[in-house]
């Protein structure tokens, strides 16, 4: 969690939210290799760095991104809407963290994890509109990262 | 805990540029005192 990043791992992750927050996913290591004129190897080598500084969260066996928080780079139960633009957030803090970051309006969609009925989340001019729900954390927040996928 | 402590949390967490060369993660110290300013205490919200 301590490791200093190297110029490179910098220059990567500015790119990955570079690429997340223009097209609500972030990139992969083919598209990120073209962007910063680095070979792939170098590029799987920083990934592998700011994972293990827990910037980044990867793919088991692909080694691609799966999270930039809060972005998701796959599919999710927490859709963020943003100007017609599409992306996921990894849980309903990074869904709503989505909108922190950019500062812009969206309309999140996830469903109650007790009945499954429909939930909608709304941000309006930086603040989020009232809304009747209770937000659970399953996972005490010391254990956050053991795994990190499942909390 | 609530949606707008949801996103008071969101919002403090993700409201830094991650582009910027001199963002780095939050310390433990730095996390738990959030933590503690949205009212999120006790040994849930423990990062020791």
């Amino acid at each position: 969690m301590t490791t200093n990043p190297t110029k490179q791992d910098i220059r990567v992750r500015a790119a990955v939210y570079d690429s997340a927050i223009s097209t609500g996913l972030p990139p992969k290591v083919k598209h990120l290799a073209g962007v910063l004129s680095l070979d792939e190897a170098s590029v799987r080598a920083s990934f592998e760095r700011l994972a293990a500084a827990r910037v980044l969260v990867l793919q088991k066996d692909s080694r691609e991104v799966l999270m930039a928080n809060p972005f998701s780079a796959v599919p999710t139960s927490f859709a963020v809407i943003l100007d017609g633009m599409l992306c996921y957030g990894n849980c309903i803090w990074d869904a709503l963290g989505i909108p922190a970051m950019l500062g812009r309006d969206a309309l999140i969609r996830s469903s109650c994890a007790c009945c499954g009925d429909a939930m909608e989340l709304s941000v309006s001019a930086g603040s989020l509109e009232p809304v009747d729900a209770t937000i659970h954390f399953a996972v005490p927040v010391r254990r956050w990262w053991q795994d990190i996928v499942y909390t | 805990m609530t949606p707008e402590t949801t996103w008071q949390l969101a919002h403090a967490w993700y409201s830094a540029d991650r582009r910027e060369p001199g963002w780095r993660r939050r310390t433990v110290d730095e996390t738990e005192a959030l933590f503690v300013s949205l009212g999120l205490t006790g040994e849930f919200w423990s990062l020791r």
